[in-house]
């Protein structure tokens, strides 16, 4: 693949993301149960759930903890054909990472089912490259339970992290971080970054677009390289150039270098719903830890 | 009320939220005693180059008057711009003076904090580009920004937001981000987001780029209206229409960066030679 190629194939990517980005905003917007909670309460309530699942030893605890999740999205107007995705898709790829953990050759453990005996009848290990294994290959309970769990905490997080984070939006995120007493100038870095990049890479996409309407047949792939770096170079400069203006549009506002202050909107007041959600998410902590203490 | 009074009630009330949404409730700051003296902006010899050798402006002469609504005309790359970023106290000249209400604004003026923060209270400057002006991450951000500087918090600034959003009408893209606009409603954010700052004088570069005509009649109509609440305009602009319905006076700037001509918009939008000269027309 020539360089353009890759690069454009992952503006592409990228720009797909922005849609993705432009759709989650849209979603934030909308009525819904999530979207009515206090910001900070949504930033805390997900990083309890995410710690509870984290946490947790209880199959039975993650599925209840899926269920909250696949309900929370519902209510909140999220799609539900998105919430299967992104949490099969995260199981499955766990799982496949597990699968190796599943047998009595990597995770020793109570033969759960026979899966073949290696090596002549009645021999108890056999060779495999540099090591000795057990001749008989089994499933075991432990292998079992261990890939169960790294899939459903995968699923489950994947679940929580993509249907709530979804149905906040960034600007409510970067507000919670305010309120949470992050320093000020990472939030603020973190906004403007939000802000621009999206324009930035449809300037790149631009430039790549109006590069290839003028280039008849393949590029050869000496012209290819200095292509890229000019285009680099370019994007460079534009962004530099909109820095300044942005720099002189926050000057233009009364701005003084170095002292911006960012604009606070009256903190809303915590609703009884914030503190049952948040009562709620510790609850799940205290149910993830509670088992492993008394075992 | 009766039935016939109560028809009468909600015809004037379609009417009027039809209509230009009033400035009158927009009061600009107080102006200072010697403010009637003394123009409100003033360019004396004012000359600018980007690097040595490479001139953006050449000798400018201009004096805006308390109250006028100026157009600054001319082709592409002849400096208005650049003029535009002067007289808002973004770009230093590298040669000449500028005033603000008789008030030299020179380095050591920009150097005290205060002074500066004072006259950007006063000026307001719509930018070409409403995406390098629309730098925050929701609407209602970007139009408290301004009122932020000046040390508005709480429901002073809320109330000072809410009062932009509603004269510019548009209380419905709050919560939105800047990125999710379209370029009408970006130039309109961009307008609230200066006018919640109550400036006495807009600085407005090419505001109806890219604009469809119903927002181009619209934005004529409601600068007319700032000029009649009594807000000083100058207006950068190719667009000779817009300028014919807002301004009353204009300067026309030529290709060599130097002034060319000034006068009432009646006289400079009527002389044809002069405006083909300009390459304002073909």
């Amino acid at each position: 693949m020539s360089i353009p190629a890759a690069v454009r194939k992952s503006m592409a990517g990228v720009l797909a993301l922005s849609q993705k980005a432009l759709a989650s905003e849209a979603l934030a917007q909308q009525p819904g149960l999530w979207q009515s909670l206090h910001p900070a309460a949504q930033v805390l309530v997900v990083l309890g759930l995410l710690l509870a699942v984290g946490l947790s030893r209880n199959l039975l605890l993650l599925a209840g903890l899926g269920l909250v999740g696949l309900a929370l999205g519902w209510a909140s107007r999220v799609s539900l054909r998105l919430l299967a995705a992104v949490t099969v898709g995260a199981a499955l790829l766990a799982g496949i990472l597990a699968l190796p953990a599943l047998f009595n050759w990597v995770r020793p453990g109570a033969p759960l089912l026979f899966v073949h005996h290696f090596g002549p009848p009645g021999s108890d290990a056999v060779g495999l490259l540099f090591w000795r294994v057990p001749a008989e290959l089994w499933v075991t309970r432990q292998g079992l339970l261990g890939a169960a769990f790294l899939a459903g905490r995968a699923g489950v997080s994947a679940l929580l992290a993509a249907g709530l984070v979804a149905a906040s939006g960034v600007p409510a995120f970067l507000e919670a971080l305010r309120m949470l007493r992050v320093p000020e100038l990472f939030v603020s870095v973190l906004a403007l970054a939000y802000r621009y990049i999206f324009i930035l890479l449809a300037v790149a996409q631009e430039l790549l677009v109006a590069r290839q309407a003028r280039t008849v047949g393949r590029m050869p792939r000496k012209l290819a390289f200095p292509f890229f770096f000019s285009a680099l170079g370019t994007l460079w400069l534009r962004s530099w150039l909109l820095s300044e203006e942005v720099f002189q549009a926050m000057l233009a506002r009364g701005g003084v270098p170095g002292q911006f202050r960012a604009p606070r909107a009256c903190a809303p007041r915590w609703k009884l719903r914030d503190w049952a959600a948040l009562a709620g998410a510790v609850l799940a902590v205290i149910l993830a830890v509670a088992p492993a203490r008394a075992g | 009320m009766n039935a016939r009074h109560a028809v009468h009630f909600a015809a004037v009330k379609a009417e009027s939220a039809r209509a230009v949404p009033s400035c009158a409730d927009m009061p600009t700051n107080p102006a200072p005693p010697t403010a009637a003296l003394a123009p409100a902006l003033a360019l004396q010899g004012v000359s600018y180059e980007y690097a040595p050798g490479i001139p953006a402006l050449l000798e400018v002469h201009l004096e805006v008057p308390v109250g006028q609504s100026l157009a600054l005309l001319g082709a592409n790359g002849s400096g208005k711009s650049t003029l535009l970023k002067i007289l808002a106290g973004l770009l230093m000249p590298t040669r000449g003076r500028m005033l603000a209400w008789g008030t030299p604004l020179d380095r050591r003026f920009w150097q005290d904090d205060a002074r500066a923060s004072a006259f950007r209270r006063r000026v307001g400057l719509l930018m070409q580009n409403s995406d390098a002006q629309l730098f925050c991450t929701t609407v209602w951000e970007e139009i408290a920004f301004g009122p932020a500087q000046l040390g508005l918090e709480g429901h002073a600034l809320q109330a000072r937001v809410q009062e932009a959003l509603e004269l510019l009408q548009i209380g419905p893209l709050a919560g939105r981000s800047p990125h999710r606009l379209s370029g009408g409603e970006k130039k309109k954010v961009a307008l609230a987001a200066i006018l919640a700052l109550k400036p006495e004088i807009l600085l407005l570069d090419e505001p109806s780029t890219g604009l469809d005509p119903r927002s181009q009649a619209w934005l004529a109509a409601f600068l007319s209206q700032l000029h009649a609440a009594g807000h000083t305009l100058v207006l950068a602009s190719h667009d000779l229409d817009l300028v014919g319905k807002v301004c009353i006076s204009g300067v026309i700037l030529g290709e060599d960066h130097r002034v060319m001509a000034s006068g009432s918009i009646p006289r400079l939008l009527g002389d044809s030679a002069l405006l083909r000269q300009a390459n304002l027309i073909a």
